[in-house]
């Protein structure tokens, strides 16, 4: 048996979990995969990429994910490479904060964790103020049904302002299934900027799980996009370690055909005086399924805590479906919280006054998806690609 | 310009619009009063191509063409424009953005080339100055956040760039104070000229002392039971509608 077998036929994945209520780990690992070797590793061809230009960022790629990078380098204020290589010569960050902020109780979490390093190490150091945005580029490409797993680590130094893209896309006609860790530490005063865009084909399934841990006076800005894949699992919790934290959690997800999107967020608000912010839509065409499960805790200790969360979900047809659950627990009783969750349909009253301007409905109809999906596009701070993921959806939405 | 001809509606099933005879020609004004659900609006709403009004009997025509039979975008094209009671907010979607496609689709519907985004703009800001639109309104999204007013006077705005030969206020006037109703009704008056056209749907006399009309209707219970000039919206005011009460129909 090699290792996907074992984990296939091991008893946990039979383990009920509310948190994967939607979307069974027994689904998820579902079919037979052969898990990749860290000796294969790929070079990226240029073709694969070439649609996203943002001229001046950096980028470094993985390819089903071992990172490419044979080094590790120093360019626009980041620090950057391979989390194998960074093991060595940034030993000290790599152990302090490697497999700590991860929840080893979440099956994929553990799973990736007993995987060797492969992903992507990027640090900034404290006081630096990065010019130029990261970009990581996660290829997949297989000739084969594969298994991958990537670690990443980020760490963002005290004071530090950085901002970083993470691209997910699968040039593959095989069915591959990627399992990615991410590990997040932003520091005292630092201001991030980060984006996750799953961007792959209906054959593949891919699980993400992404820790932060913010310190005081950080301000995180995090948003998670879902344009492609037949199965996304995100996992996304925020930790608020310290006082006067500030968070803005976004999330947008467009699906179709029979794509099954499944966003589980967990904001913990351990300190006091932090605030959070967390958004996530969704259009849902076809025979879609998107489920969106936010939980935000408030502990005894996180006095003055603000936290708004909100989900909205717009249905394009009959056969699409839609499970949303907001939570909020609040055990301290000096706080501002919100939570609530829409479903609807595109707004009649909307098309009507957009066709009686003279506006095709097909159009109107286009112009209103829009403007749903730039309410999340418009939070992003690189404005290059913010167009870029607006032409990317009208394109999807225009196929549709 | 448009000729109803023995209009019926239904709306969920209720006869609203029971034999409507109407015709306006170019360059006149046309006021329509009437107590509360009469079916003045389901009349504006109906010659704009509402599809929750079904029609049960007789035509419009509208400039030789059979209105009935189009699409409520190819109406707008062909010239008809509605200002709405209750314009409605669109999240997401700049002012600038619903402008430029509205526009294009109706140079499209003329066989005309797209507008330049320099040519547009500067439309935008004149049809602004004209209509005493607040240019950052502009750049915000369709109507969100706008107050009463304002909304009103993005009608007018609207209006005024895309230059319809047959304009319908359906109460332009309510929810306005009267420095508001002003500035809205001088902006219609600038838009008018002997070859477009105006129905104003309204409950009260106030806005026809701004916007001077031709003739004025009546319509109660789905039908219209009096027409006469200027004079008849005076005397609505004086003795209210309690009188239609007596009226055979």
């Amino acid at each position: 048996m090699n290792k996907f077998d074992i984990i296939k036929n091991s008893e946990f994945l039979n383990l009920k979990q509310e948190k994967y209520k939607y979307t069974p780990l027994t689904d998820i690992f579902e079919g037979e995969y052969v898990p990749v070797s860290l000796d294969d590793r790929k070079k990226p061809a240029e073709s694969d990429f070439c649609e996203i230009k943002i001229d001046d960022a950096i980028k470094i790629y993985t390819v089903n994910g071992v990172c490419v990078s044979d080094e590790i380098k120093s360019e626009g204020g980041f620090v950057y490479g391979s989390l194998a290589l960074a093991a060595k010569e940034h030993k000290d960050l790599v152990e302090k904060y490697c497999n700590r902020l991860a929840d080893n109780t979440d099956l994929p979490t553990a799973l990736n964790i007993t995987a060797v390093f492969s992903g992507v190490f990027v640090a900034v150091d404290p006081g630096v103020k990065t010019t130029r945005p990261l970009m990581i580029i996660n290829i997949i490409d297989a000739d084969s049904n594969i298994f991958s797993q990537q670690h990443n680590l980020f760490v963002f130094g005290e004071n530090s302002v950085a901002e970083v893209i993470e691209y997910n896309i699968g040039v593959s006609d095989a069915s591959t299934l990627a399992n990615n860790l991410s590990e997040t530490v932003i520091k005292s005063n630092a201001q991030v900027d980060f984006v996750r865009v799953h961007d792959k084909g209906l054959l593949s399934k891919h699980i993400s799980s992404d820790y932060s841990r913010q310190y005081s006076g950080s301000s995180f800005n995090c948003t998670n996009i879902v344009l492609g894949g037949g199965l996304v699992r995100q996992n996304t919790e925020l930790h608020l370690a310290e006082k006067h934290c500030y968070s803005n959690l976004y999330g947008l997800v467009v699906a179709g055909d029979k794509q099954h999107v499944d966003n589980y967020t967990f904001i913990d608000h351990a300190m006091p005086e932090c605030q959070s912010n967390e958004l996530y839509k969704s259009i849902v065409n076809d025979k879609a399924v998107n489920i969106f499960n936010g939980r935000i805790l408030v502990r005894p200790d996180a006095q003055k805590t603000i936290a708004f969360q909100s989900n909205k979900n717009v249905l394009l047809n009959t056969g699409a479906r839609i499970y949303t659950k907001p939570q909020l627990e609040i055990y301290a009783d000096d706080v501002k919280c919100s939570h609530g969750a829409t479903v609807g349909q595109l707004n009649e009253d909307a098309l009507f006054y957009m066709q009686s301007r003279g506006i095709n409905k097909s159009t109107a109809q286009l112009l209103l998806m829009s403007g749903f999906a730039n309410e999340i596009l418009s939070k992003i701070k690189n404005p290059a690609f913010q167009e870029f993921l607006l032409s990317r959806i009208e394109k999807i939405l225009i196929h549709r | 310009m448009i000729k109803i001809t023995d209009l019926h509606a239904n709306v969920e099933g209720k006869e609203i619009l029971r034999g409507i005879n109407l015709e306006v020609r170019p360059g006149e004004v046309h006021a329509i009063m009437g107590p509360n659900g009469s079916g003045k609006s389901t009349l504006a709403s109906v010659i704009a191509g509402r599809d929750n009004f079904e029609v049960t009997q007789g035509e419009i025509e509208f400039e030789g063409k059979n209105l009935l039979e189009m699409s409520p975008e190819d109406r707008a094209n062909a010239g008809i424009f509605l200002s709405f009671q209750y314009p409605v907010e669109i999240p997401g979607v700049s002012m600038t953005n619903f402008m430029k496609a509205a526009v294009n689709e109706q140079r499209k519907y003329k066989g005309l080339e797209p507008l330049k985004a320099a040519e547009f703009l500067k439309m935008m800001r004149e049809k602004a100055a004209l209509t005493g639109m607040d240019s950052a309104l502009i750049s915000r999204p369709v109507n969100e956040g706008f107050s009463g007013g304002e909304k009103k006077r993005n009608e007018i705005f609207q209006m005024a760039i895309l230059e319809p030969k047959l304009a319908i206020l359906d109460e332009t006037d309510s929810g306005l104070d009267i420095d508001a109703l002003k500035i809205v009704s001088e902006g219609v008056n600038k838009l008018k000229s002997p070859d477009n056209a105006l129905i104003l749907v309204t409950h009260y006399q106030r806005l026809l002392d701004y916007i001077v009309p031709d003739f004025v209707h009546v319509l109660y219970k789905g039908k219209i039971v009096k027409s006469a000039g200027k004079e008849l919206a005076l005397e609505l005011e004086k003795k209210g509608y309690d009188w239609l009460k007596n009226l055979e129909i």
